[in-house]
This record gives structure tokens, C-alpha cells and sequence, in this order.
């Protein structure tokens, strides 16, 4: 049945996008491949979506080595990132919105959404990232991100938010669009 | 924005990204450098940007909060109040003013030891 679902492939993120780098993609899809591997997934596996989008995605992730593992050994760092590629390929195919703007953000980037004819943004995109959570721990890293894009209601001009929340334990994924 | 600032804030991002190799590969002073290029092209974008009449409000607000988180994560706490002071004194929408605040109050205390010396 995985055979059906439509594809997120983590290699699609190598070839870049408006504003992500081949090489900045490459990381966030090795980071990502590291996690799914970590967890116990193989190449393929399906990740589940819920909240304001609901689908099933054939996710497909690297190989793995242990080079890479030993690259990726920071736990917090690779799922952060890892979350991120995993966020912008969904986002990609939930909305049909790119990354065409990077922002630096902390010791970090903020990553802002467009089509790529038109390379100014239309909506925000905020990323949070669990290794391996319970419902709960999604619900709670939800709520979290609900309030801060709430605070975003009033006005970011009429920007869109999107907040998605990457487990990688089962793995799935929460959306909420704002 | 322009091709040429896109081009110019694209360059920065870049830049950014091989200053957190940098660090990953403990080379810290080759990241500072790094980030110090990456906070000059910004920095321009976001001054040049603020500079032309009909730039998106939001526009400017992320490109000034981008470029003085590049000069708080540098160090130059200076340098950063002065562009969250001038990102604030736009018309930013209120979600970023907000952020532009935390992240000046991050940036203050760095700041006193400077008034003291």
C-alpha cells in the first residue's frame, strides 16, 4: 500500500530551492535520513499527517553510514535540522509553497514560504522537531507553537503560518496553518 | 526584493551556513569571519532595502532582525541594538516588533560592560 501514497523523498532537497542552498538542503536531508535511521526506519516508511492537513506520505529517506552518524552525533542539533527537511518538503507538498527566504534566527534560520515565479514570501514557516515523543509531548510542542503563531495573528501583513511539529519516533507529523 | 539584493541576502544565508560548518569543525576563528561577511551582506540588504519607499513593512523587519541576530551571535552587541533600534522605529507587524524585543533584551546585558568601560 506505501506503494500508493504520495512521496516525500529527502534527496529531493539536494537539488536546493529559491532559497536553500544544495548544500544547506543536503544537510537537512541528512539530518533527517540520521533520525528515521536512529528510530529504526527503513529506506521507505510512512509518515503520518494530522492536524489541519490530514494524509499519509511515503517517506523516503538516505542511506545512512557511519560516517554519517558520527556527523549527525549531536541528538538536539540533527532533529532540529532533520525536522526542517522533513517540515519543508511537506510543506512544499501540502501547500505547493517553496523556501524562497531564509532569515538568521538565533544560532539558526526562520524560513519563509512563496511560489518560485514570485520570490517574495506568503507565508512563514515554523519548525519544531521530536526524536522520539508520546502524543502528549507532540500535543504539548503543538500548543507551544500555536501560542507563538498566535502572537503572529494580529498582523505579520496578511502572512500565512504554517507550524509543523516532526516526530520521528513513529514518525509523523502535525500541521496547523494559521 | 531586487535580483540583486536577493542575490546579496542568498550570499549571507550562504555564508551563514558555512560559519555553522565552521563551528561544527571547532574552527570558531574561521567562523567568526565568516559570520562577520555574512553580517556585512546583510546588513547591506536589509539598510538598502529599508531605504526604498514601498518596501514590504514585514520585509524589512525580518532582514534588520536577521542581520542583528548575525551581530549578537558575533558579539557586537553595539551593532545589533542599532538594528533592532532602527527596525522598530519602522512600522513593523507586531509579531516581529515583539521579536525584535526579545531579542534586544538578550542583547542588553551584553551591553552594560560596554557603558561601563
Amino acid at each position: 500500500m506505501i506503494e500508493l501514497l504520495r512521496r516525500l523523498a529527502l534527496e529531493d532537497l539536494c537539488t536546493g530551492m529559491p532559497a536553500l542552498t544544495p548544500a544547506a538542503g543536503e544537510r537537512l536531508a541528512e539530518a533527517a535520513s540520521v533520525c528515521l535511521d536512529e528510530r529504526g526506519h527503513a529506506l521507505a516508511c510512512e509518515l503520518v499527517v494530522s492536524g489541519s492537513h490530514s494524509e499519509t506520505f511515503r517517506l523516503e529517506r538516505l542511506e545512512v553510514s557511519d560516517l554519517l552518524r558520527r556527523t549527525y552525533d549531536d541528538p538536539e542539533e540533527a532533529t532540529e535540522e532533520g525536522a526542517c527537511g522533513v517540515a519543508i518538503l511537506l510543506a512544499r507538498a501540502l501547500t505547493g509553497l517553496s523556501v524562497v527566504r531564509r532569515a538568521r534566527k538565533g544560532t539558526g534560520f526562520d524560513y519563509y514560504l512563496g511560489t518560485e515565479d514570485i520570490l517574495d514570501f506568503q507565508a512563514r514557516l515554523e519548525v519544531s522537531g521530536i526524536r522520539q515523543g508520546t502524543e502528549a509531548q507532540v500535543e504539548a510542542r503543538r500548543r507551544q507553537k500555536r501560542a507563538q503563531i498566535a502572537r503572529s495573528d494580529a498582523d505579520l501583513g496578511t502572512l500565512v503560518a504554517y507550524a509543523i511539529i516532526v516526530e520521528f519516533g513513529e514518525p509523523k507529523a502535525v500541521v496547523d496553518r494559521r | 526584493m531586487n535580483q540583486e539584493l536577493e542575490e546579496l541576502h542568498n550570499r549571507a544565508m550562504a555564508l551563514a551556513d558555512q560559519a555553522d560548518a565552521a563551528r561544527r569543525r571547532r574552527e570558531p576563528a574561521r567562523a567568526s569571519e565568516l559570520l562577520r561577511e555574512a553580517l556585512t551582506c546583510e546588513r547591506e540588504v536589509a539598510l538598502r532595502f529599508y531605504a526604498l519607499p514601498d518596501s514590504p513593512p514585514a520585509t524589512v523587519a525580518i532582514l534588520l532582525q536577521s542581520a542583528a541576530s548575525l551581530a549578537f551571535e558575533l558579539g557586537d552587541a553595539r551593532e545589533a541594538e542599532r538594528l533592532i533600534a532602527r527596525a522598530l522605529s519602522g512600522d513593523p507587524p507586531p509579531a516581529l516588533a515583539e521579536e525584535l524585543r526579545d531579542l534586544w533584551e538578550r542583547v542588553r546585558p551584553q551591553l552594560r560592560p560596554l557603558q561601563a568601560a
